[in-house]
């Protein structure tokens, strides 16, 4: 390693704590100097700083380099071509005049992209191709990693670099390549990091006091968070550090007030014990529950929202598609005929099981067996499917009153449908399908919690016809 | 001429004329002055009911649009979640709006309007992205697989959004507004795609994304991933749309039950205006200003005719009128005087009507424990008439009995406000009689120096529900009722004279009013048959009563039931639902054979139309079929075992609620192998060749 080399690696090691090996592994592999490897293997969990990492020793080392996001990519070609584009990029970035550009502009398939990578790189010095995520590539051939790992045998100049969480043994169907690997950080690393970037301080409530110096509280408040919290649940620095920009506001509320001071961490913690204790910061949001609520009608929201606007058919309409998704089918003429006993309804599956089985001489004698299988709730099963029939006669028995079928009733099972609380499964499944086939099952797409306000709210009490 | 290939056809002079009727003739005259009033009538009535959308629609619009220009740069996809209820149509219009909103507001941003047929899988959707961003302005559409880049020499596979960046960049747009307007309706799985790559160009294209939400934000959110969850932030929260239904009441119930649904609402508006004034002659009277000349003499004979022009005459002749009664049935002009008189005073009693229910609501909504009535079925109900003698008139003019002094004021203030606004009619009640209560009551209350408010006296025996262990705690301890309290309740005896005589004279029903069919419209029929048809039941009439479709000779003579002559499906439709629990099809088979015999001698072509009947029923939706493992049909084959034996074929009927489930099993291969004279195939075949029809129909 030369000299210039070993001041880039320091500088990398300040600017990203806690990756002095792999800065370094990193640094020495891809140096323009040095001969290259086949491949490079880059692979760690999320959050791990691979493909930053990475990024800056290609940019530190001065080494010409593309990077492909293979997120971006639709599908495999649009990724070769994604490829040939990034390095024209770069070439010309690193002042390399192209002539002709229309002449990369197609690139069908792999063996294209190794002709268009030799005509581009015949003659230069070592490029660095990163390909990002290769692992989670939408419509990949089988085939692509291997050949892309083989490029280098094609171009002897070219270094292909994949960033990948976990690598399955010899996935590259190449021996001899080296891997580095990016760990998790620990505690006290996660504490380090999330630590060397304190947010700007919050403005005091009253004007008049000065703004507390709060840079001596976010290390042991990011020490108090991961304990308490990001331990079990956002492991990562990333999330952690998510989570505390979250909790911050609301812990240093009280300095603020002015009733503690910046000192006083042990106070503070006492104070917002409840911050550490709750789990709700944990839970994503599509609304932003950390802000605090702007004006009283966006507090109201979530109980309006609770409560949804279907009409008045259509809930049933969801309730009957629920019940004919998770009743059987052969117990409908226990549940909904009029002329049923209503006690001869039986609620828990084992006693069913005894009488219903084909053949009582064998349920009798696995009798323990099937009863410990059926005391799954029906409800914690996925739900089954039904043919529309069923879903409409279900509907015609748990509606209080009679009601024509009209065309309307077609229209709310499409709305329900348009909606996705009523989804089409098995054979007819597929959105080619003719809706009005007879053969078309449906199951219910929505959870118990839902139906069950659901009918609360037309006055209907589904958990009779549910057999538990 | 048959040398040419073609010729001119020219029209010989001596064509006798065609004796067609071009001139419309009795009450068809008035057309054209109908189709006037109703342009104005309705043009009225839309601009009033747009308004009211757009008054609806505008705050929220407004608020999305702020957010959606200030929002601050950070690394989440900033997005807008509108919750818009079950209606696609309304959806539609609102987002016309808020694009509209959005460019006015903001022209540095380009917006763009998925839905989920645009997105069948993430490739499609970002090529229709990409082209419906691009297109915006430009215009062009390319339908290659890539479309021509200028600038950096290069050609891009259409899914690509680089398109988008490199256009972006060459544009002053800066942001890409996506609304993505029944996002429930798009593939869960296709959404996070979108999202997680949209996230990772947010770096070089500005996305800002707004979602309509059909059902509720629980539902939306528990279908989306964790992590598309954190790649999203939504700056601010917006209120639900509420499709408000105001007008008119008849379509209230369907409203509710049915649809939600703005735009539905309006079309059913638009159609009851249509049928009013396009199917009815009278409505012509409707039109401003007509004169004598313009309506033809039958329109008045047609008047005369109207139930409520009898009513008016049998009233006139009680009250020894008949000079004006003559004058009426014998004079056009006398009528159409009168007519005209009588349809102002007509509307302006609907006003009247109208105000009056207002003021009962809010009365309703001041009494505590009762739900609210909403204004459209007050009113529906006073048309009618059983609001006036109904439990809830009763206990509204009791409340108004009862009423303490702070809630008195409000009403009064109510009524009175009501009364001012009210035009000028043969109903004489005046708003000074509550502006004169309001008052006093003022003044009892200024130089009252007890406690407030003033409870109405319970010793008053004539309030109509005493309360007999109040009144006699009252008497206990207050022998002598204060002087203010004494006045107050003279106050309010007064008050609610007033107010029962006011609705009495108010609140009038339909069949009251003078030429209601002309000024209302309250026919039910039509709008069935065109809002809610019943596909089902119609098809079901045909194949039970085909006679009634076809209007054939042959048929008519039966009072249904089954005939030879009827087709053959639905003989077979008809012997279907005659049988009962368990059908055998070649009991089925015999019968539809007995019935059909008399015109078919031929069994084969019998047979042709057994099966091609069985095939239509199916096809009509009364059965499908499905292979069924041997383990369900030996199952349930019971009694019909014998007979799939010796015919291959079974049925089998599962009755369900109101539901039958009938399974007909046949072994059949060809039509052959199931009439037993000819070949009989082997069992094994048999087993092998089984389907099972399952007939599904409600009886």
């Amino acid at each position: 390693m030369t000299v210039s080399n070993g001041a880039a690696v320091a500088s990398l090691n300040g600017l990203y704590p806690c990756r002095n090996e792999q800065i370094l592994q990193l640094a020495c592999l891809v140096s323009a100097q040095a001969p290259s490897p086949p491949a490079l293997v880059v692979h760690g969990l999320e959050a791990t700083g691979k493909s930053t990492i990475t990024k800056a020793v290609l940019a530190a080392g001065a080494v010409a380099h593309a990077v492909v996001q293979s997120q971006e990519c639709i599908t495999g070609r649009h990724l070769l071509e994604r490829t040939v584009a990034e390095c024209l990029d770069s070439l010309s970035e690193a002042g390399v005049h192209i002539i002709d550009r229309a002449k990369y502009a197609r690139c069908e398939n792999i063996s294209a992209l190794a002709v268009h990578l030799q005509n581009l790189l015949e003659g230069r010095g070592k490029f660095a191709l990163v390909f990002d995520g290769i692992d989670d590539q939408r419509q990949a051939p089988t085939t692509l990693l291997p050949a892309l790992a083989r490029l280098s045998e094609l171009i002897p100049n070219l270094l292909p670099v994949f960033i990948i969480t976990s690598p399955d043994q010899r996935f590259l169907h190449k021996a001899g390549v080296p891997h580095i690997h990016f760990p998790s950080y620990t505690r006290t690393e996660v504490v380090r990091i999330v630590s060397t970037a304190p947010p700007s301080p919050v403005v005091a409530q009253s004007p008049s006091r000065e703004t507390p110096s709060t840079e001596n509280l976010w290390p042991r408040f990011v020490a108090a968070v991961y304990d308490s919290l990001a331990r079990g649940a956002a492991h990562d620095v990333v999330s952690c550090r998510e989570l505390c920009l979250k909790l911050w506001p609301s812990f240093i509320a009280p300095l603020g007030s002015g009733t503690l001071s910046t000192s006083d961490f042990a106070r503070l913690m006492v104070t917002n014990r409840a911050l550490f204790q709750t789990e709700d910061m944990l839970i994503d949001s599509v609304l932003d529950t950390s802000e605090p609520m702007k004006n009283s009608s966006v507090a109201t929201i979530p109980t309006q929202l609770s409560s949804s606007d279907l009409p008045y058919y259509s809930k049933y309409l969801l309730c009957a598609a629920y019940l004919a998704s998770y009743n059987p089918a052969r117990q409908d003429s226990l549940l909904f005929m009029r002329s049923t006993d209503r006690k001869k309804r039986r609620r828990g599956g084992g006693g069913a099981a005894g009488k219903s089985g084909g053949s009582n001489l064998a349920s009798s004698s696995h009798a323990g067996r099937q009863a410990k299988n059926r005391k799954i709730p029906r409800r914690l099963l996925g739900p089954g499917s039904f043919p529309i029939e069923r879903l409409l006669a279900i509907f015609h028995a748990i509606l209080p009153h009679r009601i024509a079928s009209t065309a309307d009733l077609s229209t709310q099972i499409a709305t329900l449908a348009a909606l996705r609380l009523l989804v089409r499964s098995g054979i007819g499944g597929s959105s080619s399908a003719d809706m009005l086939d007879a053969s078309v099952k449906w199951r219910v797409n929505v959870g118990w919690d839902y139906v069950v306000a659901l009918a609360r709210g037309v006055g209907f009490e589904i958990t009779d016809y549910v057999l538990e | 001429m048959d040398q040419q290939k073609s010729y001119i056809y020219r029209q010989s002079k001596d064509r006798a004329a065609k004796r067609q009727r071009t001139e419309p003739v009795g009450v068809d005259m008035s057309f054209e002055l109908r189709k006037r009033a109703y342009r104005a009538a309705w043009a009225q009535q839309e601009d009033q009911f747009d308004s009211l959308v757009k008054a609806l629609h505008d705050p929220v619009l407004q608020d999305i649009t702020q957010d959606i220009c200030n929002t601050v740069e950070n690394a989440t996809l900033p997005a807008a979640l509108i919750v818009t209820g079950s209606s696609g149509a309304s959806n539609d219009v609102l987002f016309e709006q808020l694009r509209a909103t959005v460019l006015a507001e903001n022209t540095a941003s380009c917006f763009v309007s998925l839905t989920a047929s645009d997105a069948p899988n993430l490739k499609t959707l970002l090529k229709n992205l990409i082209r419906k961003a691009t297109n915006e302005t430009t215009g062009f559409d390319d339908e290659g697989d890539a479309q021509p880049e200028v600038a950096s020499q290069r050609r891009l596979l259409n899914y690509d959004l680089q398109i988008l960046h490199d256009w972006i960049k060459s544009r002053p747009q800066n942001s890409v507004i996506i609304s993505f307007q029944d996002s429930e309706a798009f593939d869960a799985g296709i959404l996070t795609d979108t999202l997680a790559l949209l996230k990772s160009w947010l770096d070089r294209i500005s996305f800002k994304l707004v979602f309509g939400i059909a059902t509720s934000l629980d539902l939306f959110q528990d279908r989306l991933p964790k992590t598309a969850l954190r790649n999203e932030s939504v700056t601010a929260e917006k209120s639900t749309v509420r499709l408000g239904p105001t007008l008119v009441a008849d379509f209230m119930q369907r409203q509710h039950d049915h649809m939600q649904s703005v735009h539905d609402f309006k079309q059913a508006l638009k159609y009851a205006y249509m049928s009013h004034f396009y199917a009815d002659p009278l409505s012509v009277f409707l039109c401003e200003g007509l004169s004598r000349e313009e309506i033809s003499p039958e329109h008045f004979e047609v008047v005369r005719h109207v139930p409520s022009f009898r009513k008016h005459i049998e009233a006139l002749l009680k009250a020894n009128d008949v000079a004006t009664a003559r004058d009426l049935l014998d004079s056009d002009d006398a009528l159409l005087a009168a007519i005209n008189a009588q349809i102002i005073a007509g509307r302006r009693q609907t006003v009247w009507t109208m105000g009056a229910c207002s003021v009962i609501k809010a009365i309703r909504s001041a009494i505590p424990n009762r739900e609210a009535v909403p204004f459209s079925a007050l009113y529906t109900r006073t048309l009618s008439g059983t609001l006036q003698s109904s439990a809830l008139m009763r206990e509204t003019l009791l409340y108004a009995r009862k009423a303490d002094s702070t809630a008195l004021i409000d009403l009064l203030t109510k009524v009175a406000d009501t009364l001012i606004v009210m035009p000028p009619s043969s109903i004489d009640v005046s708003p000074d009689d509550f502006s004169d209560l309001q008052e006093e009551l003022e003044a009892l209350l200024d130089s009252h120096s007890g406690p407030l408010p003033l409870q109405s006296g319970s010793a008053d025996g004539s309030s109509s529900q005493p309360n007999s262990t109040r009144v006699a705690t009252s008497k206990k301890k207050q022998p002598a009722q204060s002087e203010a309290q004494v006045k107050y309740n003279s106050i309010l005896s007064r008050f609610h004279d007033l107010l029962a005589d006011y609705f009495t004279k108010a609140l009038c029903p339909l069949s009251a009013v003078f030429l209601s069919e002309v000024l209302f419209y309250d026919l039910k029929s039509p709008h069935r048959d065109v809002f809610t048809p019943k596909p089902r039941v119609a098809v079901e009439r045909a194949l039970s009563a085909p006679h009634d479709y076809l209007g054939c000779q042959c048929c008519s003579t039966k009072e249904g039931g089954l005939s030879s002559t009827q087709p053959a499906t639905a003989i077979l439709y008809q012997l279907y639902l005659e049988s009962g629990a368990l059908i055998n099809a070649f009991d089925l088979w015999s019968a539809f054979r007995a019935m059909i015999g008399e015109r078919e001698k031929d069994e084969r072509s019998a047979m042709a139309l057994f099966f091609q009947s069985l095939a239509e029923l199916k096809y009509l939706g009364m059965e499908h079929v499905a292979l069924t493992d041997d383990n369900v049909s030996e199952g349930v084959v019971g009694s019909g075992v014998d007979d799939f034996e010796q015919h291959g074929a079974f049925v089998l009927v599962e009755p369900f609620g109101r539901l039958v489930d009938v399974v007909i099993c046949a072994g059949i291969r060809t039509t052959d192998n199931l009439w037993p004279e000819s070949a009989c195939c082997s069992k094994g075949d048999r087993e092998r060749l089984r389907c099972t029809m399952t007939v599904t129909s409600s009886s």
